[in-house]
């Protein structure tokens, strides 16, 4: 149980050195790229602080910390602005070269590949509704879509990564996405 | 038989769960200070509108326009970064508003665009505008603070609910949290002398008012219009709801003729554009961190220089364009400290002239 008074900078520190670990992994899933994750959850912190006196009344507020996350993260998509600042190659691409170049059969690596290379609303919905465990209402609420959007971006998400995922050999870079 | 949901949560806690993950690059401090840096701007955006606005005008913009370079109104995009972009444009304006100039500050995810009257700028303190403000990002945005008050209206933008505010006679808000002034109002100028060259109604101002309306937009986003009006009656709420209903969302990088490198200074605000007939291509650069404001004009040679009311101020011309650079100290800051980004003359050799040719110029200003 924290000490420090509720809306203060310590019980803020309090909680982000908490949660950080928790936020970088959600990251991680949306983005696919350990160091672009840690730039998302520093963008996340720093907005949860500036609206901190208002994190600290909700009821629940590791789903505050989330939303702010994945509105940075989605956020960026919209406006591709990550792309032209960092100054390392895509994560996708990153990504797609180890595929490409040094095949590895390990399943986790698999798995990364073919969730980069989905679009970003079907990795999006796939993250939050199986790792973050929201329900198909709490995630069409934090992506502000409708609850059918987000069955259909589930739906075809599933179907693409299993499509991805038995087609190794042809996961090239030209097959993708950014 | 494990439902394939069942395995992909799995999957994701192993992904997650990578134990070759690279240690967190995290910063806590960083964090708190750029937090704090943010709350900072919020404090003084807010202070920059109604009143704020022209109080601060007195301390920036009147000087110069008295030095006859004629500032846009003071930086009113928040702490921006490099690219500028532009995150929506009017599609639609009242006649009268002619002169365009954009703000651009990418931090938290806002831009604005301001049309003017250009026959009312210079005149006053106040000009006749309407000023367009997005945000990309829900928290960032006017609907995620308390400065939203209880909606007077409710009109229907795109068959979506639009929240529309009237405060009353006599009292300015904040206009980035979406607060309407529908009642023209007349009110003294209460600023010392010497700060803004006596009452508004001494510079003709008879009358001014604000009316806004702020709506939340598809892609989560939000977006405002505030329309300034001087000695003139208030747009009515057809022209405020086909303004907004006819904003162009969509992200436009901005070229710019020059590039700065090892400038350690936060960029602020960005104005480029036509803000007056005189000044048709006004390009205005703004650095500020804890009191010490950076700007940097790009403009023509033959224009008029600023050398009055700075601390510091260096000039010269290059590829036919003229680069100045000010610093000025707006917080009583130490006169030690105020170079502490450089004497005007080292930022100003720390500027790279990209020509006249917009072909030439770019996006990637700031340079490390």
């Amino acid at each position: 149980m924290s000490m420090a008074p509720p809306g203060s900078e310590s019980e803020y520190l309090e909680y982000v050195a908490a949660k950080v670990p928790w936020l970088r992994r959600v990251a991680f899933l949306l983005c696919q790229d350990w160091h672009r994750a840690d730039d998302l959850v520093q963008s996340a912190i720093t907005k949860l602080y500036v609206n901190w006196s208002r994190a600290a009344g909700v009821e629940h507020r590791d789903a505050y910390a989330r939303t702010i996350l994945v509105n940075c993260y989605l956020a960026e998509q919209r406006t591709s602005w990550w792309r032209r600042v960092l100054p390392r190659a895509e994560p996708d691409e990153q990504i797609a070269d180890e595929v490409s170049a040094e095949p590895d059969p390990d399943l986790r690596l698999d798995l990364r590949a073919a969730l980069a290379a989905l679009p970003v609303g079907q990795r999006t919905a796939l993250v939050l509704r199986f790792y973050c465990d929201l329900s198909v209402q709490e995630t069409a609420e934090l992506m502000s879509c409708s609850v059918g959007n987000i069955k259909s971006q589930t739906s075809r998400g599933m179907e693409s990564l299993r499509r991805i995922l038995d087609a190794e050999p042809e996961l090239e870079p030209k097959g993708v996405r950014p | 038989v494990t439902h394939p949901a069942d395995l992909l949560s799995a999957e994701f806690d192993l992904l997650a769960d990578d134990p070759q993950a690279p240690i967190s690059a995290v910063d806590f401090d960083r964090a708190l200070a750029d937090g704090r840096r943010t709350v900072r701007t919020r404090r003084r955006r807010a202070g920059l509108s109604g009143v704020g606005a022209f109080a601060l005008a007195a301390l920036i913009a009147v000087p110069m326009l008295t030095a006859g370079n004629a500032a846009g109104p003071p930086g009113t995009a928040g702490g921006g970064t490099d690219p500028l972009s532009s995150y929506g444009e009017f599609g639609w304006l009242p006649t009268a508003l002619t002169a365009t100039m954009y703000d651009y500050g990418a931090d938290d995810h806002m831009s604005i665009t301001t049309a003017y009257d250009p026959s009312t700028v210079g005149t006053s303190d106040v000009s006749t505008m309407a000023r367009l403000i997005v945000w990309t990002g829900v928290g960032t945005d006017p609907f995620a603070g308390n400065n939203v008050g209880t909606p007077s209206q409710i009109a229907i933008l795109n068959g979506s609910p639009v929240e529309m505010y009237v405060t009353p006679s006599n009292v300015h808000q904040g206009v980035s949290g979406g607060i309407v002034k529908a009642e023209p109002c007349s009110t003294p100028d209460t600023r010392p002398a010497g700060q803004g060259g006596g009452s508004l109604a001494d510079q003709g101002v008879t009358s001014y008012g604000l009316v806004s309306v702020v709506w939340r937009t598809a892609s989560g986003g939000a977006a405002s219009i505030d329309y300034q009006y001087v000695n003139q009656a208030a747009p009515d709420a057809a022209d405020m709801l086909h303004m907004a209903e006819t904003v162009v969302f969509g992200v436009t990088e901005v070229p710019l003729p020059l590039t700065i490198s090892g400038l350690s200074a936060p960029l602020f605000s960005v104005q480029k554009g036509r803000y007056h007939d005189q000044y048709p291509d006004y390009l205005q650069l703004q650095f500020y961190e804890d009191g010490v404001m950076l700007q940097i004009y790009v403009d023509a040679p033959a224009e008029a220089l600023c050398t009055t009311l700075p601390i510091q101020t260096a000039s010269r011309t290059l590829d036919g364009l003229r680069f100045e650079v000010l610093i000025w100290n707006t917080q009583a800051v130490a006169t030690a400290d105020l170079t502490r980004f450089g004497t005007a003359a080292q930022i100003l050799d720390d500027i790279t002239s990209l020509g006249p040719d917009p072909a030439n110029w770019t996006t990637s200003v700031i340079k490390p």
